[in-house]
């Protein structure tokens, strides 16, 4: 245990030590702060020595930068100016420091700079850039770049440090593209505008179909102002519905492939109207060549086609129009005709009457009287079918010298009160028949050499024929009618051949005619392809000229000649002639005709009695008028073609007063094998019906001769021999198929008809379509393209077509049946 | 371990037991230092561990107790020689917070061969913080006192537990929650 003392002493002792410690330990620390110290301060000198080394560099770097490099106090003067800045403005440094910034501004900048400045000052902006002009000291414009720091000191002073660069040369071609640019938009403008006073809107979008540009003209167009659809989708606004919508849609799509474009459309004014327009639309580029939109170049064709819907009514008019004047010439012919008819023919009986001499006189006077009103009667026909295009030409075998031959006795007989010869002259040789329409050169001629006949009082009418050119298969012959007659003055030559047009007016007093026969002339050498041309010479004649070409055959002149005679006894026409007809005069007239060439007849007043007593007897031949009370000459013929009786095969001859082709057309689709116009003489009857008997003859000794089969003249006969030739079996087997499929085709059909199903229909009708031609049926084949195509529309009117073809082609069916069985006899089978 | 911290210990014994006890201590001492301390100096940190040991031996006083008293006490020689740090904060969690990275990153300044103690803290609301306390030291209720003395300085009243993270007390997780 220690005493007080004892602890006392340690603890001295401790805290003595621990004081001589704790000073030890601070006299370390003491040198250790005073090394430090000294090595501060070295670092001190070594940093100060390299921060002036650094600004030596700075400073050099300044005073040698091209850049314009200053500092300008808060007040504007500048306190250091660099030898760049020097050098660009020519001020020396003398002049410059101390100086005002705003002194070297030009006039027309100060305000705008120092507002600038002002403000990056308020608004404690360290760092700014700006342009501006400056004025060299000898007073060039320089254009600066300024870039400026805002240097704040710590005692709430600034100034400012500044790097600007001449940008004079910049600014230059800036003002020169702009220039430029202002020169492109000009020559553009001028385009435009030239494109607006053309009347044509332009409209510029971009590739969103957003409005970017509408120029006045098309404004105009739509009604609308320009800031009234800038920045709106087009088509929204102008389109009227949404598939119009769509399909610019798609157009400006088109756009982005570099695609143009011309269409028509319909757009939408303002005012709700529609106004159709013609765009022409084109990519739109950037200066890149980058498409960024599309221009559409609007031109207004609602006028137009306003005028082309006026036109089209106008013509639809103007058609139906001539088609009431055909209708109205075709009841007039019917009208007149019958009358004339009996006038006519009562006048030939009469003539074998016994008469005295005034009597014979007054007929003879009644013969000339109504042989002109039917000639004129005539002519009018004939030229109001040439100029209905309801003339045909009927290329057939015929004896061209022979034709020349008769016209030139004809006119001799005419001729033989005046000393007037008729001379014909063929500068060659024809043995065989030539392929051309007889009538109608018959017709040509005997105008020609009529026209010669009424104005030559002496000398000659000459009928000159001369081959121009022989080819295998065509013969060219010119014709040349010439007379020494009156002539025609020069200034009258180019009116000869107008419609009631005679070279003065007292020459139909003198000569008489219907000034119609030259026009029909031309008309008729025009329809064959060629051209009439006249020569006249007043007082010494005239000569009219045209050349036709026409197809060869093989048929020999002299052959004709057995076909054509008159020699066959009409005794030869086994069993009785049927008349059906209406009219007692016209009864009679046949009669009589009849009787004078010794054949038996059975007169039936209208159809039904015809179809009557067809069942009862076998006729040799049937005349029938188409337009009767009770039952017309049409459901006539179709009930004797169709119904079991003793006449299906009987040649049946219809006898109207129409001229028009679509009633011969009727009659022999309604199963007639000819056609008379009334009125006719006793010759053209007596050619009918021996034409009748004579060309069935020929077929019979043709099969007989050459073992060949005659198709049903209804038929296509020359694609059946071409088509089946030799192989009449083939034949005869496809017509078999065909019954059989049309026929199931038909069932399908009226189904289809009866459900409304278009498609099916359409589809049967497609099917059936080519195997009418295939039997020689091709008219149907047409027909039913047309179904086809109606029906494809969804149009009922396919149903109506079809309804009525179906009835039409029965007796059809009924034809090939019966040509089936022909063929069967035939090759025996 | 800084000498602060000796001298301050024998002060807070001399002042409850008497110089008595630090004699009794100092020559009960195998140590190097011989019992001389002086507060800008530094020793052995197995020092102070002896010291206490032998102070529970010669009081009979438990050693958490014991370390926990020389924290409190410690407490106030910081706040007497370093208030700046206290002045800095205005409560007891910011000053806690700002031990880390602010106070021992300026103790090691003037005492470069200082070994700290880690506090890592977390606030987990207002009213409640979480503290890691890691040191090879192992002086966990020391860092209690401190703690404690703490609230107390910032008049904030708080139940302060202690969690051993590590069983030999090289990791504690103390967690303050204000009343």
């Amino acid at each position: 245990m220690s005493t007080d003392a004892e602890i006392l002493q340690r603890r001295l002792e401790r805290e003595r030590a621990a004081r001589k410690q704790a000073e030890a330990i601070l006299e370390a620390k003491a040198k250790e702060l005073y090394e430090l110290n000294q090595s501060l301060e070295l670092q001190i000198q070594q940093r100060t020595a390299q921060l002036e080394e650094s600004e030596r560099s700075y400073r050099n770097i300044v005073d040698n930068a091209d850049d314009i490099i200053y500092n300008i106090s808060a007040e504007g003067i500048f306190t250091y100016v660099n030898p760049a800045a020097l050098a660009i403005t020519e001020f020396t440094a003398e002049e410059a420091i101390g100086s005002r910034f705003q002194n070297i501004i030009r006039d027309d900048f100060k305000e705008k700079v120092i507002i600038f400045y002002a403000e990056m000052v308020r608004n404690k902006k360290e760092k700014t850039y700006y342009e501006f002009p400056i004025v060299s000291k000898s007073g060039r414009d320089i254009w600066i770049g300024q870039k400026t720091n805002l240097v704040e000191d710590k005692d709430g002073s600034f100034s400012f440090t500044v790097m600007a660069r001449d940008i004079t040369k910049r600014k230059i071609a800036e003002a020169e593209l702009i220039i430029a640019k202002n020169e492109i938009e000009k020559s553009e403008y001028k385009y435009r505008s030239i494109m607006e006073n053309m009347m044509l809107g332009l409209l510029e979008v971009d590739l969103e179909g957003r409005v970017t540009k509408a120029y006045p003209r098309f404004c105009e167009m739509v009604g609308y102002q320009e800031k009234e659809i800038i920045g709106k989708i087009a088509e929204d606004i102008l389109m009227p519905d949404m598939e119009s919508k769509e399909a610019i849609k798609e157009k400006n799509k088109e756009r982005l492939d570099k695609k143009s474009d011309v269409y028509e459309t319909v757009v939408k004014r303002k005012n709700g109207e529609l106004v159709n327009v013609l765009i022409s639309a084109a990519p739109f580029y950037d200066s890149f060549g980058k498409v960024i939109g599309s221009i559409g170049i609007h031109y207004d064709i609602t006028e137009r086609n306003r005028l082309k819907v006026e036109l089209e009514k106008a013509k639809s008019l103007a058609e139906k129009a001539q088609q009431a004047e055909a209708h109205f010439l075709a009841s007039m012919s019917h009208e007149i005709r019958t009358p004339l008819n009996a006038i006519v023919g009562m006048s030939h009986l009469l003539q074998d009457a016994k008469l005295n001499s005034d009597e014979k006189e007054y007929l003879e006077i009644l013969k000339s009287s109504s042989n002109v009103l039917q000639k004129l009667i005539s002519d009018v026909l004939d030229i109001s079918k040439i100029d209905a295009g309801k003339l045909e030409i009927h290329n057939k075998p015929f004896d061209l010298e022979k034709l020349v031959l008769n016209l030139k006795r004809t006119f001799q007989v005419k001729l033989d009160s005046k000393p007037v010869s008729v001379i014909s002259h063929q500068n060659f040789e024809l043995d065989h028949l030539v392929l051309g329409d007889e009538l109608l050169l018959n017709q040509i001629l005997l105008n020609l050499i009529g026209n010669a006949e009424k104005f030559t009082e002496k000398g000659f009418i000459t009928i000159d024929l001369e081959l121009l050119e022989r080819k295998k298969e065509s013969l060219s012959i010119k014709f040349l009618v010439k007379d020494t007659g009156v002539g025609i003055a020069r200034d009258q030559l180019s009116k000869i051949f107008e419609q009631f047009k005679q070279a003065h007016a007292e020459i139909r007093k003198d000569y008489g005619g219907t000034g119609l026969g030259l026009a029909i002339t031309k008309k008729l050498i025009d329809l064959l392809g060629s051209e009439i041309f006249v020569e006249s010479e007043i007082g010494k004649g005239t000569s009219f000229s045209f050349i036709l070409d026409f197809g060869t055959t093989d048929i020999k002149t002299n052959e004709i000649e057995k076909y054509y005679s008159e020699e066959l006894k009409f005794a030869e026409i086994d069993g009785r002639v049927l008349i059906v007809e209406d009219n007692p005069m016209n009864q009679k007239y046949i009669t009589r005709l009849l009787e004078k060439w010794g054949l038996q007849y059975h007169v039936s007043n209208n159809g039904e009695e015809a179809v009557e007593i067809c069942q009862r007897e076998k006729f040799a031949i049937i005349f029938m008028d188409l337009q009767m009370p009770i039952m017309n000459g049409y459901e006539a013929t179709n009930e004797i073609r169709e119904k079991e009786n003793l006449n299906q095969e009987t040649p049946i001859v219809a006898l109207t007063a129409s001229t028009l082709l679509s009633k011969k057309q009727m009659a022999l689709d309604a199963g007639m094998s000819d056609f008379l116009s009334k009125p006719f003489n006793p010759k053209q009857l007596s050619e009918t019906l021996l034409n009748q008997f004579k060309l069935e003859a020929k077929e019979e000794v043709k099969s007989d001769s050459s073992n060949q089969f005659a198709f049903n003249p209804k038929l296509d006969v020359d694609y059946l021999i071409e088509q089946y030739g030799d192989d009449l079996q083939y034949g005869m087997e496809m017509m078999e198929v065909f019954l059989e499929s049309v026929q199931l085709e038909f069932e399908v059909m009226k189904t289809s008809v009866s459900i409304d199903d278009f498609k099916t229909f359409a589809k049967s009708a497609h099917k059936i379509k080519p195997t009418f031609t295939m039997v020689g049926l091709s008219q149907f084949s047409t027909l039913f393209a047309q179904i086809e195509k109606e029906a494809k529309a969804n149009k009922a009117e396919a149903f109506d077509l079809f309804g009525s073809v179906s009835k039409e082609l029965k007796p059809y069916f009924q034809l090939i049946q019966s040509e089936i069985d022909k063929l069967h006899s035939h090759l025996k089978i | 371990m800084l000498g602060v911290v000796f001298t301050e210990f024998f002060e807070m014994v001399e002042d409850k037991f008497g110089y008595d006890m630090v004699d009794k201590l100092i020559e009960q001492s195998t140590s190097e230092s011989k019992g001389i301390y002086t507060a800008v100096g530094t020793y052995h940190h197995g020092e102070i561990v002896e010291h206490v040991v032998n102070l529970h031996k010669e009081s009979g006083l438990e050693i958490p107790l014991l370390l926990n008293t020389f924290g409190r006490y410690l407490h106030g020689t910081f706040v007497k020689n370093y208030s700046s740090f206290f002045e800095n904060a205005t409560n007891a969690f910011d000053f806690l917070e700002s031990i880390e990275n602010y106070i021992h990153v300026e103790v090691k300044k003037l005492y470069p061969d200082a070994e700290l103690p880690s506090f890592d803290s977390e606030r987990i609301t207002d009213n409640q913080m979480v503290l890691y306390y890691t040191s090879a030291r192992r002086l966990g209720d020391f860092a209690k006192g401190l703690i404690e003395q703490t609230m107390e300085y910032y008049e904030e009243t708080a139940e302060v537990t202690m969690e051993n993270l590590e069983a030999d007390g090289s990791k504690v997780k103390f967690v303050i929650t204000k009343k």
